[in-house]
């Protein structure tokens, strides 16, 4: 279900950032697709910030390889699909501590958004990396 | 034989449209690098950052330079993606530095989706966070209004010249007010419904690019975009909280 719900957030913000109606949708589902793996881990029984490390390989993945196939950015995918994934949520709650003055449980919250939010950086970049890794090593395949 | 001058002036126009509507810095200079080569220029160095853009090369002999200020504007994902492929045909070949540069115009004339969509994409996009947030029916039902109404809020104030500071601190306020007082008056979860139409102001595009930027080592660019996503975060925490402060932090 998560995934239904994470296609609609992207689906959302795809219209905010103008992607072209006919890539609408695809942008949507690598947001959903993320969506889904996360439901999945939560319901395995992994934590929240490794389900959001699945989470955001999956869907970095999914954006990259959509990229190549319809020729366009990846960007266009990228972004939309890994906004429902920033820990919104936990900073929300860390400024609420903070004004309710419970400091530690400002500095929990604090510290969860660190994490997740370093599980989706981590995702992103070793899917972007490997990505480019392969785009580099076709290019030298067709120099020699 | 192609100008200097209509050269240089030409991928300016294909770098700056692609920096103002939200590319990483490495795309910016990568097409402007293969521009540049397709019309026969010799020693190309291109420079991108959020607010600067140079370009340097050697035609015929001569070598030339030019400078943009760039101050970036809304996200167009659509403009990215036809400068992305104009340049694929321009490298194949197929545009005259003259064409380019008229479909270039065309581009920079592409129309925004509608104000009434760019609503309804919020409030859908208001209406998923919700229940991904795990909030119930009416949660949902809420945040899709307020989601709407923040929007056509942020749509306006984006028309005068107002500091992106101010403007979020604006949201901000707007959007924990309309919650905590939404959840005084009907059930719905405050906090659930603040969190969801929170996500609209939150600096994706910033944040993507600054990962990418520090990433691929343009450090300059990622150190702007990462200040520009956490000044962006603070500024809304500022407007919401100072809202929550004044009605009692009541949830």
């Amino acid at each position: 279900m998560s995934g239904l719900y994470a296609f609609l957030a992207s689906l959302g913000f795809a219209v905010l950032f103008n992607v072209p109606k006919n890539r609408l949708f695809y942008a949507g589902l690598a947001g959903g697709i993320g969506g889904s793996v996360y439901g999945f881990a939560l319901y395995c029984g992994s934590s929240e910030t490794i389900a959001l490390l699945y989470a955001s390989i999956s869907l970095s993945m999914v954006s990259e390889i959509m990229a190549r196939l319809l020729r366009c950015p990846s960007t266009m995918f990228l972004i939309s699909a890994l906004i429902p994934f920033v820990p919104g949520g936990g900073a929300y709650y860390t400024v609420l501590s903070i004004i309710e003055k419970n400091n530690e449980l400002a500095l929990h919250y604090g510290l969860s958004v660190i994490a997740q939010a370093g599980a989706i950086v981590l995702g992103c970049v070793l899917v972007t990396g490997a990505f480019a890794m392969i785009r580099s090593f076709e290019i030298h395949r067709h120099k020699a | 034989m192609v100008e200097h001058d209509t050269l240089a002036r030409t991928v300016t126009k294909a770098g700056m449209i692609l920096l103002e509507n939200g590319a990483e810095t490495n795309r910016v200079e990568d097409t402007m690098q293969r521009l540049c080569k397709a019309y026969g220029a010799t020693i190309v160095d291109t420079y991108a950052t959020p607010t600067l853009l140079i370009v340097s090369f050697t035609l015929n002999g001569q070598l030339v330079h030019n400078i943009k200020r760039i101050h970036i504007q809304s996200t167009n994902l659509a403009r990215i993606d036809a400068v992305n492929s104009l340049s694929r045909q321009a490298c194949a070949g197929l545009l005259s530095c003259q064409q380019l540069d008229e479909k270039l115009d065309e581009v920079k004339a592409y129309r925004p989706y509608s104000i009434p969509a760019r609503i309804l994409g919020a409030s859908v996009c208001t209406f998923g966070f919700a229940l991904f947030f795990h909030g119930t029916l009416p949660d949902a039902i809420c945040s899709f209004v307020i989601g709407a109404v923040v929007q056509a809020f942020m749509i306006m104030l984006n028309r005068y010249h107002i500091s992106a500071v101010f403007r979020n601190i604006l949201g901000g306020a707007l959007l924990s007010g309309l919650s905590v007082t939404a959840s005084r008056f009907i059930p719905v979860t405050g906090s659930t419904v603040s969190i969801s139409v929170l996500m609209l102001l939150v600096p994706g595009l910033a944040i993507t690019n600054a990962i990418r930027d520090s990433v691929n080592g343009d450090l300059v660019a990622g150190l702007a975009r990462g200040l520009e996503s956490i000044l962006t975060a603070i500024s809304i925490a500022v407007g919401s909280g100072f809202i929550l402060l004044l009605l009692g932090g009541g949830l």
